[in-house]
C-alpha cells in the first residue's frame, strides 16, 4: 500500500516530465533535439548529485543548508592546491576529503551537541563561505588540464560524461536506501527517532554517517562543477542548497522526514531544471529561475503534506 | 457500604427526572456506524459506566453527548428538553463537561489560569485580570476536591493524580453537572485512584452525574452504580451494577463466552539464573537495586509513576548506563554500551509508549517485525525482502495479528494488534530476558487475554520475563515474584503465595510491614 | 488509492496548463533573416549593468537586431557558462558578454565559436583566443590620465599619492596601477605612489586601511579610489577631518556617490557612461557578424557615438567620463 503510493507518485512524476519536454517542444520549434536535451542537462548534475545526499538527510529527519558553501570551498579546494602544484588527481582527492570534513563536521555539531540543524548549517554555510573566499582571497584558478575539464565538458556520443557518474550514483542511492540495513535506519530515525532508539538504531550513529556522506558527496559534485566551468573560485555555489533542497521536496521527500525516494528526487529534480531550462530557451532571464523554483518548492511542500494527510486519513 | 445504598441515602425524596438523556443517538461516517440507536438515561448523582471493546463506539457517543460531533441520528435531552448542539460550547452551558484520557492541560501555566482559561476571568474594576480573585476562586475549589495545594504552582510541578484533579475544578469552574472522564485512572497508580474516586463520591453526593469510560472493570464494580456496556456501537445492555458480574460483563462486551480473564496456569520449576543486578544505581533514579530473574519464571515490578521501576528496566535494556553496582548475565558480569549491545546479548525492553517508543506507524507492518532483528534478514548488510515476508505473515498468524497484508501500515491497526506487532518486533531476535513496560496498556480485552497467553507461553519456553504494569490484577496474576519500588529502591520481594493487593499497595508507598 | 491518483493527475494536468501560459506568452525567437544577439553582462538586477542593457537594446532599434540581454543573477561564472551553453543550443549569431573569469569561460566560448557564433567581448576580457574582438569602455591610459587630472585639479602637483583599490591582482585593478604609475613618471614627476592598499572591495576594510593609513602618513596629498569603495575613503578622510585638504579622485557611480557630489564632500568622479558601452558592445557585435569589422581599418562605426578607435583587437569606446554635480542627475545607474 505504501509503496504503491510511493511508486505512483514517482510515475505521476515522470509523465509529468514528459509532457513538460513535449510541451515545451511544441511551443518552440528548434528545442527538441536529443543532443541539446542531453547538453542541457550539463548544469544538472551537480545540484544532482547533491539532492542524492539531501534525499538522505531530510528523510532522516535533518536539513543541510551549507552545500551551495561547502561546494565552493571544495572547488577552491582542488584550484588552489592545484596551483600550488598538487597533481590534479591528488588535488581531486583532497577536495572530497574537505567534503568529507565539512559534512563530518556538521554531523558532529548536530550529534554531538545535539544542535539544530538548520542553525548548524547556517553556521557552517557561513563558516565555509567565509574560508573558501579567505582562501581564494577573490582570486581564480581557470586552468585544469584538458582530462580533468573532460569531467564536466566531455560528452561520449550525445551523453554528457557525468551523467554517467550521476547515473551509477543514482543506482548506488536507490539501492543504500531503498535495499540495505543502513537505508532502513535512515528511514526509521526520521519517522521516529526514539522507536529507533529503543530498536538498537542510534539516530547519533546515523546522522553522523548521512551528513558525512552528504560532505562526501559535495566533494565529487565539487570535482564536476569545477571541471565543467573549468574555474575555482570563493563565490561559486550561492544558492545551490536552494536548488537542490526544491528538488528533493518537489520529488517528494517530506521535510518532516521519514518518506522519500531517490527516483522522485531525482524525477523532481528534471521537472524543475527541464523548466527552468526551457523559459531560458525562451529567453527569460535569469531572475525566473528562482521564481519557479521557489514555487516549485511550495508546491512540493503543500502537495507532500496534502498526500500525507490523505495517507493518513485512510489509515 | 454499597454504593447504591449510600446513593440512595441522598437521592431518596428527590423526583428521579433524567438530567441528561441519549435518544436513539449515531453517528455515521460514510458507510459506517461509529454508533447506532445509543439510548440512556444519566440522572443527578449517577455514576455509569461506560464499557465496551475499543472500537465499540464509546468515544464517539461520548463525543455527540458532549458536542464534539453532531449526531446523524437521534437527539440529546437535557432536563427533558432536546437540544442540538453546534460545538463543545453549547454543551458546557448545558453542564456538560469532558476529563479526556490524555492531559488537557497547560503545563507551563500556573494551576489557576489552568482552571479559568476559555472561561470569563475575574476582573479588576479597571478590566484586568484580577489574578489575586483568580487563584482564591481556584484554591477555593481546590480545596472542595480535598486538594490544598497553592493555586499558582506551574502545572507540570503536580503528579498526574493532582493534574487531573485540576483538570476537575475546571469543569467545576465552569458549572458542570456531568462529567465525561475517560479512562481517568490511566496514569495513576491504586492509591492515587483511590484517592480521585473519593472525590468522585463526594461530587455525586453533591447531585454530579459521572459518566466512567474505562476498560477496568474493577473499577466499574467498586465505583459505579450503573453500567452501559456498548458493542459494535450499540448498546448491548444496561442495568444496575448488581445485575452483573465479572463474567457476564466481559461476556456483553465481547458477544461471546469467555473463560476467566486472567487463568492462571501452573508452571514449571524455574531454570538457572539469566540475569541478575548487584546493588544497581543510578543516581537520582533508583539506588541499590538487588534482583533476579530465571529461567521460565515472571518477575513483576511494582511501584508508583516515578518510584524508578522503569528507570531501573532502561538500565538493563541498556540505554541508560548505571552509575553503580553490576549486572551478571548468565552469571557473567556485563556493561551494557546500548540497546543495540542489550539485544546482542539477548535483552529485548517492550517499551511502554507503543506509539511514540514502540513502532513506526506510518511504516508496513512487516517492516516494524523486524526491524529490531534486522541482521537476522539480512546479508551484506542488503535486507532480504521475501524472508521478512515470510517472516512477518508467520508471526501474523502466530500472534494472531489481523492485517489484510503485513504490507499495511502498522499505524492503521487497532491497538491491541498494534501491541502484538510490538511483541513480535521485540521477540524476533529470539531474546532470553524479556522486558515488558505496560504490554496491556490500552487495548482491549480480547486482546489482553491473547497477550496473557502469549506471555504465559514465553515462559513455558525457558524465557525470563520481567514485567512492568501499573495494573495490579496483572502483575499479581502474571508473576512469580513481585519487587515493590518506593522511591527508586526495592521495598520488598514478594513471593507468589504471600501476594495480595493490601500487602502490595502498602509496598508500593513505603509503608512495609513488619520493617 | 483512488484519490490519491486523481489527485496527482489534476495536479500534473494544473503544471501543464501553467507551464503553457508561461511558454505561449514568449515571443518565439529567431525569424530566420533577423540577427539574434546573446548580449551577456556579469550578473542582472545592479544598476550598472541594467544601464548596458539599456545602450544594448538601444542598438539593437536602431540596428533591427534581437538583443537577448541576460546575465546570472549571483556573478557566478557558472551561470554565465550556463548562459553561454544556452545561446549555443539557440543558434544564435553573436555573443557579446562581459567575462566573468578570463579562462574559465574560454572552453565554452570556444565551442560556440565551433559551432559558428561570432564572439565579441565587453566591459571585461577573456582569453583573447575565445573571441575575436574585446569593446573596452576605456583605455588604462585614459584612466590614470583622467585620475591624476583631477588630482591636479584640485591643486595637488607634488608629494606623495596613496591608491586604494578593489583588489590587489584583478587584471584591470593592476593595469590602472600601472598606467598611473607611468603616466606620473612622464608627466607630473614630482608626484609618486607611495602606497597601493587592497581593500578587497570591502566597505568596512577600507574604510579602516584608509584611516591608519593616514594616521600614519599625515602628509600624504592625495588619494586615487580605483573600484567601488569611494564612500568608505571619503569616510574615513571625514572622521580625520581631512575633507577638502586632500585631493580625492576615483571611480564612483552616480547612484552611490551622486549625494557627495551635491552636498560638495566630492568635487567629481571618473567613469565611463555604461548605456555607451552597452551601445557600443551591440554596434562592434553587428560589424564582426556581419563581416563588417576591420581591425586593420583602425575604427570601428557605433551610431550616435561615431567611430570608436581599434588598436589590435581592442575597440576603445572613449576617454573616461568626468561625473560633476552639473551633470550627475542625467544618470541613473
Amino acid at each position: 500500500m505504501l509503496r504503491r503510493i510511493v511508486f505512483r507518485r514517482d510515475a505521476a512524476l515522470a509523465v509529468l516530465f514528459l509532457l513538460e519536454i513535449a510541451l515545451i517542444s511544441a511551443l518552440m520549434p528548434g528545442y527538441f533535439d536529443i543532443n541539446g536535451i542531453f547538453y542541457a542537462s550539463q548544469g544538472f548534475f551537480e545540484g544532482g548529485i547533491i539532492a542524492l545526499g539531501m534525499t538522505l538527510v531530510i528523510i532522516s529527519g535533518g536539513i543541510d543548508i551549507s552545500v551551495g558553501s561547502l561546494l565552493a570551498l571544495v572547488v577552491v579546494t582542488i584550484g588552489f592546491s592545484y596551483d600550488a602544484g598538487v597533481p590534479m588527481p591528488v588535488a581531486m582527492v583532497l577536495g572530497v576529503l574537505v567534503g568529507i570534513a565539512g559534512g563530518a563536521l556538521n554531523g558532529a555539531l548536530i550529534t554531538q551537541l545535539r544542535l539544530n540543524p538548520l542553525v548548524v548549517t547556517l553556521g557552517t554555510l557561513a563558516l565555509f563561505r567565509g574560508i573558501a573566499l579567505a582562501v581564494s582571497n577573490a582570486k581564480a584558478v581557470s586552468s585544469f588540464p584538458e582530462w580533468f575539464q573532460f569531467i564536466g565538458q566531455g560528452t561520449l556520443g550525445p551523453l554528457p560524461f557525468q551523467m554517467i557518474i550521476f547515473v551509477i550514483m543514482v543506482i548506488s542511492f536507490t539501492f543504500l536506501l531503498g535495499a540495505t540495513v543502513f537505508g532502513r535506519h535512515v528511514y526509521s530515525v526520521g519517522a521516529n527517532e526514539q522507536a529507533s532508539r529503543f530498536s538498537g538504531v542510534s539516530p547519533e550513529r546515523i546522522r553522523l554517517a548521512v551528513y558525512t556522506l552528504q560532505g562526501a558527496l559535495v566533494g565529487i559534485a565539487g570535482n564536476v562543477y569545477c571541471a565543467r566551468i573549468s574555474s575555482a573560485r570563493g563565490n561559486e555555489g550561492f544558492g545551490l542548497e536552494f536548488l537542490v533542497i526544491t528538488m528533493v521536496i518537489f520529488g517528494g521527500t517530506r521535510i518532516a522526514g521519514g518518506s522519500g525516494t531517490i527516483l522522485g528526487t531525482v524525477i523532481g529534480g528534471l521537472v524543475l531544471w527541464y523548466l527552468q531550462d526551457g523559459l531560458s530557451f525562451a529567453g527569460f532571464t535569469s531572475d525566473w529561475g528562482l521564481l519557479i523554483t521557489g514555487t516549485f518548492l511550495i508546491a512540493g511542500v503543500l502537495t507532500n503534506e496534502a498526500l500525507n494527510r490523505l495517507h493518513g486519513a485512510r489509515s | 457500604m454499597r454504593w447504591e445504598d449510600e446513593l440512595a441515602d441522598h437521592i431518596e425524596g428527590v423526583p428521579r427526572r433524567p438530567a441528561f438523556a441519549l435518544r436513539g443517538v449515531g453517528k455515521q461516517y460514510g458507510q459506517f456506524f461509529a454508533c447506532r440507536n445509543v439510548e440512556f438515561e444519566i440522572f443527578p448523582g449517577d455514576a455509569i459506566g461506560l464499557t465496551g471493546e475499543n472500537g465499540a463506539g464509546k468515544s464517539t457517543s461520548m463525543k455527540c453527548l458532549a458536542g464534539w460531533v453532531a449526531p446523524t441520528e437521534g437527539h440529546i435531552e437535557c432536563d427533558g428538553k432536546v437540544v442540538s448542539f453546534s460545538g463543545p460550547r453549547d454543551a458546557e452551558r448545558q453542564g456538560i463537561a469532558v476529563i479526556p484520557q490524555e492531559l488537557d492541560l497547560f503545563p507551563e501555566l500556573p494551576i489557576y489560569e489552568n482552571i479559568f482559561i476559555g472561561s470569563r476571568w475575574p476582573r479588576s474594576r479597571l478590566g484586568f485580570h484580577n489574578r489575586t480573585a483568580m487563584k482564591r476562586h481556584a484554591e477555593e475549589i481546590l480545596r472542595s476536591l480535598g486538594a490544598n495545594f497553592d493555586a499558582s504552582l506551574l502545572v507540570k510541578a503536580l503528579s498526574p493524580a493532582d493534574q487531573k484533579l485540576v483538570e476537575i475544578a475546571r469543569a467545576l469552574s465552569r458549572k458542570a453537572r456531568l462529567l465525561i472522564m475517560d479512562e481517568p485512572t490511566a496514569a495513576l497508580t491504586e492509591l492515587e485512584s483511590g484517592r480521585l474516586f473519593g472525590v468522585i463520591k463526594q461530587l455525586q453526593k453533591q447531585g454530579t452525574a459521572i459518566v466512567h469510560i474505562t476498560h477496568r472493570l474493577d473499577e466499574v464494580f467498586e465505583h459505579c452504580n450503573r453500567i452501559v456496556v456498548l458493542r459494535d456501537g450499540s448498546v448491548v445492555s444496561a442495568g444496575k451494577t448488581s445485575d452483573f458480574d465479572t463474567k457476564s460483563l466481559i461476556q456483553h462486551m465481547v458477544g461471546r463466552p469467555v473463560s476467566r480473564l486472567y487463568e492462571r496456569k501452573s508452571r514449571q520449576v524455574a531454570g538457572e539464573i539469566v540475569l541478575e543486578t548487584i546493588d544497581l544505581s543510578r543516581k537520582g533514579l533508583f539506588k541499590d537495586v538487588s534482583l533476579q530473574v530465571r529461567r521460565g519464571e515472571i518477575l513483576g515490578l511494582a511501584g508508583l509513576i516515578g518510584a524508578g521501576r522503569t528507570d531501573f528496566a532502561l538500565s538493563i535494556a541498556g540505554l541508560h548506563r548505571p552509575d553503580g553496582g553490576a549486572i551478571r548475565l548468565h552469571g557473567e558480569k556485563v556493561r551494557l554500551a546500548s540497546i543495540a549491545h542489550a539485544l546482542k546479548l539477548g535483552i529485548a525492553y517492550l517499551p511502554e509508549e507503543r506509539r511514540t517508543q514502540g513502532l513506526h506507524l506510518s511504516y508496513p507492518a512487516s517492516w516494524n517485525m523486524t526491524f529490531a532483528a534486522l541482521r537476522l534478514f539480512s546479508r551484506y548488510g542488503i535486507v532480504n525482502r521475501e524472508s521478512e515476508r515470510t517472516f512477518s505473515r508467520e508471526q501474523a498468524q502466530r500472534f494472531r495479528i489481523k492485517m489484510e497484508s503485513p504490507d499495511v501500515a502498522v499505524g492503521s491497526l487497532s491497538g491491541g494488534n498494534q501491541q502484538k506487532v510490538l511483541l513480535a518486533k521485540i521477540l524476533a531476535g529470539n531474546p532470553d530476558l524479556i522486558i515488558l513496560d505496560e504490554p496491556t496498556r490500552g487495548v482491549d480485552i480480547g486482546a489482553k487475554s491473547e497477550i496473557y497467553a502469549l506471555i504465559e507461553k514465553l515462559v513455558e519456553n525457558g524465557r525470563a520475563i520481567i514485567l512492568i504494569s501499573s495494573d495490579m490484577e496483572e502483575v499479581i496474576c502474571l508473576s512469580d515474584h513481585i519487587a515493590t519500588f518506593y522511591q527508586g529502591q526495592v521495598t520488598k520481594i514478594f513471593d507468589q503465595q504471600d501476594f495480595s493487593p493490601l500487602a502490595i499497595g502498602h509496598a508500593v508507598s513505603g509503608q512495609v510491614e513488619g520493617a | 488509492m483512488k484519490t490519491v491518483v486523481k489527485n496527482m493527475t489534476r495536479r500534473t494536468a494544473m503544471m501543464t496548463i501553467a507551464a503553457a501560459c508561461l511558454l505561449s506568452s514568449v515571443s518565439i525567437s529567431a525569424a530566420a533573416d533577423k540577427i539574434v544577439m546573446a548580449v551577456i553582462p556579469k550578473l542582472i538586477g545592479i544598476p550598472y549593468f541594467t544601464s548596458t542593457g539599456v545602450g544594448a537594446q538601444e542598438a539593437a532599434k536602431e540596428l533591427g537586431v534581437e538583443v537577448d540581454y541576460n546575465g546570472p543573477t549571483d556573478a557566478s561564472v557558472e551561470g554565465q557558462v550556463n548562459i553561454i551553453n544556452q545561446a549555443i543550443r539557440r543558434k544564435v549569431n553573436v555573443i557579446a558578454i562581459a567575462g566573468l573569469d578570463a579562462n574559465a569561460l574560454a572552453p565554452s566560448l570556444k565551442r560556440a565559436q565551433q559551432a559558428g557564433i561570432k564572439v565579441v567581448t565587453w566591459d571585461s576580457d577573456v582569453d583573447p583566443s575565445a573571441r575575436t574582438v574585446f569593446v573596452e569602455a576605456v583605455s588604462f591610459e585614459g584612466m590614470a590620465k583622467s585620475l591624476i587630472d583631477s588630482i591636479v585639479k584640485d591643486g595637488v602637483t607634488e608629494g606623495p599619492l596613496v591608491v586604494l583599490t578593489g583588489s590587489a591582482t584583478a587584471a584591470n585593478q593592476l593595469g590602472y596601477i600601472k598606467a598611473i604609475k607611468a603616466y606620473l613618471a612622464s608627466s607630473y614627476p614630482k608626484m609618486s605612489v607611495a602606497a597601493v592598499l587592497a581593500g578587497d572591495e570591502d566597505a568596512v576594510k577600507s574604510k579602516n586601511l584608509v584611516s591608519s593609513y593616514f594616521q600614519g602618513n599625515p602628509d600624504t596629498k592625495g588619494i586615487v579610489v580605483i573600484g567601488a569603495t569611494m564612500t568608505a575613503a571619503l569616510e574615513a578622510l571625514k572622521d580625520k577631518g581631512l575633507i577638502g585638504k586632500v585631493a580625492v579622485a576615483g571611480h564612483g557611480l552616480p547612484s552611490v556617490n551622486g549625494g557627495q557630489l551635491k552636498d560638495g564632500t566630492l568635487s567629481r568622479f571618473i567613469l565611463w557612461n555604461p548605456v555607451d558601452l552597452g551601445y557600443a558592445a551591440v554596434y562592434v557585435a553587428y560589424a564582426v557578424a556581419t563581416g563588417k569589422f576591420d581591425a586593420a581599418s583602425g575604427v570601428v562605426p557605433a551610431g550616435r557615438i561615431g567611430e570608436m578607435k581599434v588598436k589590435g583587437d581592442t575597440a576603445t569606446l572613449a576617454d573616461p567620463f568626468v561625473f560633476t554635480k552639473e551633470n550627475v542627475d542625467k544618470f541613473n545607474f
